[in-house]
């Protein structure tokens, strides 16, 4: 993945534990970096390790820290320049929903070994949604949970997130019902 | 070209015609062919059939076709009816996410894109900053690994790869600011005892091996939130970050202490050494700052230096203890900035000719218009924060002054006996500074005696120690062995030592008179030190009666209360004064 994402995470935890707990979530990682070039392509493998790693320090299991990182990912790409890309697709989390493929094939332009997610919402009339995740990647599922309530966040709305069809228990795809309340 | 890249399909979703562009990608062999059989839609991802081309006009939509069977390549399309009758579709394309690709792969020019389309040249603009920026990467990476380096070592022991104390600062800093205020953390203070020893025995790359297995043994006792880290020659800490109670944490404490104790092997000897550990329990905002927190840590390890090996966790009174004599070591300053250290003198008397051999000088702090404080009240404190030099130096000149004009006015009052500690012997310019302050005021080594403990030359067994004395003898100072008998030295392991004066320690002397052994033990020892021609000066003498033992078993030199106890310049003379007057009468 992108140094983006590595960054991101290293950002979160300076942010939230401090420079030393980085150290050491790097160490117990193996990683040498303590810094990532954003716009690098690195292993994936490496950005599975991190989480781990912070996992391990937070206490947090793997997933929750992916919940987690999602929803602070908003703002981290928000604030890294790449706000006006998910603003081109609208003000609502709808939108913005909606325009999450095109956002990140706008990204490809300028990171062209990007692998990026793609999503398709249905309208099941009633406020409510199905948000079908495709992926190359396994696990990145919970992820997701934490950018729609990023994404929330953001557009000043309050959703409900639920998965209900699991790649991992052998479903197409990871797909989650949204509820848009009130 | 208008659409380089259109293709028109009849009503069966045919292709009719295509632009030039798609053509020369897919070949000419392209027209006829179903659309939906060269194409795969991707976005809407889940439709199929031509029916959902047709319910999604003017949209937007992305196919993949794979040209010549090879990477398949992403496009952009839209779809508008080409007849009122609804029969025909036109499908126009652009190049999506591969544009990239593409260009490269069909060698695309500003003909296969359609007239008012940017793209391409958006594209060039692209790949000229791609190139300025691989540029700017390439010499941020650089400056980011020298930045990583850099900050490396400034966080990292570089003998030993653990923390410095830099990275433990930052750390501590952290945890201080933790938002769980319930957050439990703990602070070992470590101190490796004897390992001075072993650099001066083993030499220093054993020493390094040592810090090395210690920095070993404390990582093998971390989880990845705690972090050990030296933070200075053999001071090391660890921090934890979930505290457990204090007792177990007392026990981790002690198997630390166990496995820093083990040996270590550097070219095939072992060595050893032990440790010390401090322990302080903190949480979130209860201490102001990490500077505190060491120094809090560092009162613990203090306490536990003092039994060596031992495990001291910090307590109220502990600091209260560290306080009080922190107000003593700047009261202590102060008084040696206004001189406030003088001279005692003890009379040391030859009762056999009647004659004062001598006076031994000792430390008092004279608090102007209150007591005067005896070495106990401020010794330890001082020697700690090495203060004692000056004290001694203040003192000492004090006591060559007066003997100076004790000189001039012609009493005799023998030698001045000084104590000597085993710093003042280490030091390399003790036997300069002393001459240099007896030249100044006149004096000679031979007016000086100077006095050192028995455990000095015979525990440590030294060498630089006892050549030191060799050249203080040569310089023509008289050295007398304080306290002998209280350590393990023998008269015979004298034999070779540069001693002119054996000073008997008061244990010897008190209760002489009514103990049958200890008299024995004490005449064996007067009688052999007389036969290798070594004075003896039998100190702490209270009583007549253990004077008079001590005179029958051949002893002629006395020290002690009996005589006079320390007392300051004014009241020596006085007392010198009527000893002489009663020496007088005896003779007359
Ligand atoms: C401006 C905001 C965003 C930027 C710059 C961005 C950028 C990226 C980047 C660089 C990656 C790594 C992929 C790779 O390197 O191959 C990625 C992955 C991903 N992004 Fe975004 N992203 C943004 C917003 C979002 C949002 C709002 C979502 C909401 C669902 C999202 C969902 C994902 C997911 C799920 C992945 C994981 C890749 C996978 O599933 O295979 N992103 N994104």
């Amino acid at each position: 993945m992108y140094g983006m994402v590595n960054e991101g995470i290293r950002t979160f935890i300076l942010t939230n534990h401090g420079a030393e707990a980085w150290r050491r979530i790097c160490a117990r990682a193996g990683v040498q970096e303590a810094e990532f070039e954003k716009m690098t392509s690195y292993e994936d493998e490496l950005t599975y390790k991190l989480v781990d790693a912070v996992g391990e320090f937070t206490g947090l299991d793997a997933q929750d820290v992916l919940k987690v990182f999602g929803k602070y990912w908003v703002d981290f790409a928000g604030g890294s320049g790449f706000r006006h890309l998910m603003r081109l697709s609208g003000p609502t989390f709808i939108e913005q929903v909606r325009g999450l493929d095109d956002l990140h094939d706008r990204i490809i332009l300028s990171m062209p070994h990007l692998k990026p997610p793609s999503f398709e919402l249905e309208d099941l009339g009633g406020e409510t949604f199905l948000l079908h995740y495709y992926s190359d990647r396994d696990g990145l599922a919970p992820m997701v949970e934490g950018l729609l309530h990023g994404i929330a966040k953001d557009t000043g709305e309050e959703i409900d997130v639920e998965q209900v069809a699991f790649r991992s228990e052998g479903a197409d795809h990871d797909v989650f019902r949204i509820r848009l309340l009130a | 070209m208008l659409f380089p890249l259109h293709v028109r399909l009849d009503g069966l979703g045919r292709i009719e015609t295509a632009g030039p562009t798609l053509r020369r990608i897919f070949g000419e062999e392209i027209i006829g062919q179903a659309f939906l059989d060269v194409f795969t839609m991707v976005r809407p991802r889940r439709i199929q059939g031509l029916q959902s081309i047709w319910e999604r006009l003017g949209e937007k939509l992305v196919v993949s076709a794979a040209p010549s069977g090879e990477e398949p390549i992403q496009f952009r399309a839209v779809a508008v009816p080409v007849d009122r009758a609804h029969e025909g579709l036109l499908i126009d394309l652009s190049f999506g996410i591969h544009l990239a690709r593409c260009v490269h792969r069909f060698a695309l020019t500003e003909a296969d894109f359609k007239p008012n389309d940017f793209s391409i040249d958006l594209f060039y603009s692209f790949q000229t900053q791609q190139t300025l920026l691989k540029d700017s990467q390439k010499l941020a990476q650089a400056l980011k690994q020298s930045k990583l380096q850099a900050e490396r070592k400034s966080l990292e022991d570089s003998l030993t790869g653990i923390g410095n104390r830099a990275s433990l600062h930052r750390r501590l800093e952290e945890m201080l600011a933790h938002p769980d205020p319930g957050a439990r953390f703990a602070l070992m203070h470590i101190d490796l005892d004897d390992f001075k020893s072993v650099n001066d025995n083993f030499g220093h790359a054993a020493g390094d091996r040592v810090l090395m297995q210690a920095a070993r043994a404390l990582q093998a006792s971390c989880g990845i939130k705690d972090m050990p880290a030296r933070i200075g020659g053999d001071e090391f800490a660890l921090l934890l970050a979930d505290a457990p109670e204090e007792g177990e944490l007392e026990k981790l404490a002690r198997d630390l202490v166990a496995a820093l104790s083990m040996p270590v092997h550097h070219n095939d000897q072992s060595c050893r050494v032990g440790a010390s550990i401090g322990l302080v329990v903190f949480q979130p905002g209860q201490v102001p700052n990490a500077d505190r927190l060491i120094a809090n840590s560092d009162i613990a390890l203090y306490e536990a230096k003092g039994q060596k090996s031992a495990v001291k966790v910090l307590s109220e009174e502990m600091i209260e203890r560290h306080e009080k004599s922190t107000r003593l070591v700047s009261e202590i300053r102060r008084a040696v900035k206004k001189s406030q250290f003088v001279p005692f003198f003890q009379p040391q008397i030859d009762t056999l000719s009647g004659s004062i051999r001598g006076l031994e000088v000792v430390a008092r702090w004279e608090l102007p218009g209150q007591d005067v404080l005896t070495p106990a009240y401020f010794l330890e404190v001082a020697t700690r924060s090495n203060i004692m030099v000056d004290i001694d130096r203040q003192v000492r000149r004090k006591a060559f002054s007066q003997l100076a004009a004790w000189q001039r006015q012609g009493r005799k009052i023998g030698k001045l006996s000084l104590n000597v500690t085993a710093s003042n012997l280490r030091s390399v310019d003790f036997v300069s500074v002393l001459l240099v302050e007896l030249a100044a005021e006149g004096l000679r080594p031979s007016d000086i005696q100077l006095e050192l403990l028995e455990s000095i030359l015979f525990e440590q067994f030294d060498h630089e120690l006892i050549e030191q004395c060799r050249t203080l003898e040569q310089a023509g100072f008289t050295l007398a062995l304080d306290d002998f008998g209280t350590g393990h030295s023998s008269i015979a392991t004298l034999i070779d030592m540069p001693i002119s004066v054996l000073k008997i320690d008061r244990s010897f002397v008190s209760g002489l008179d009514s103990n049958a052994k200890m008299q024995r033990i004490t005449g064996a020892m007067l009688a052999m030190a007389k036969n290798m021609g070594l004075d003896v000066l039998a100190e702490g003498v209270e009583t007549l009666k253990e004077l008079e033992f001590l005179e029958k078993a051949g002893c002629r030199s006395f020290q002690g209360f009996y005589f006079s106890p320390p007392v300051n310049a004014e009241e020596i003379e006085r007392w010198l004064d009527v000893w002489q007057a009663n020496l007088c009468q005896l003779s007359g």
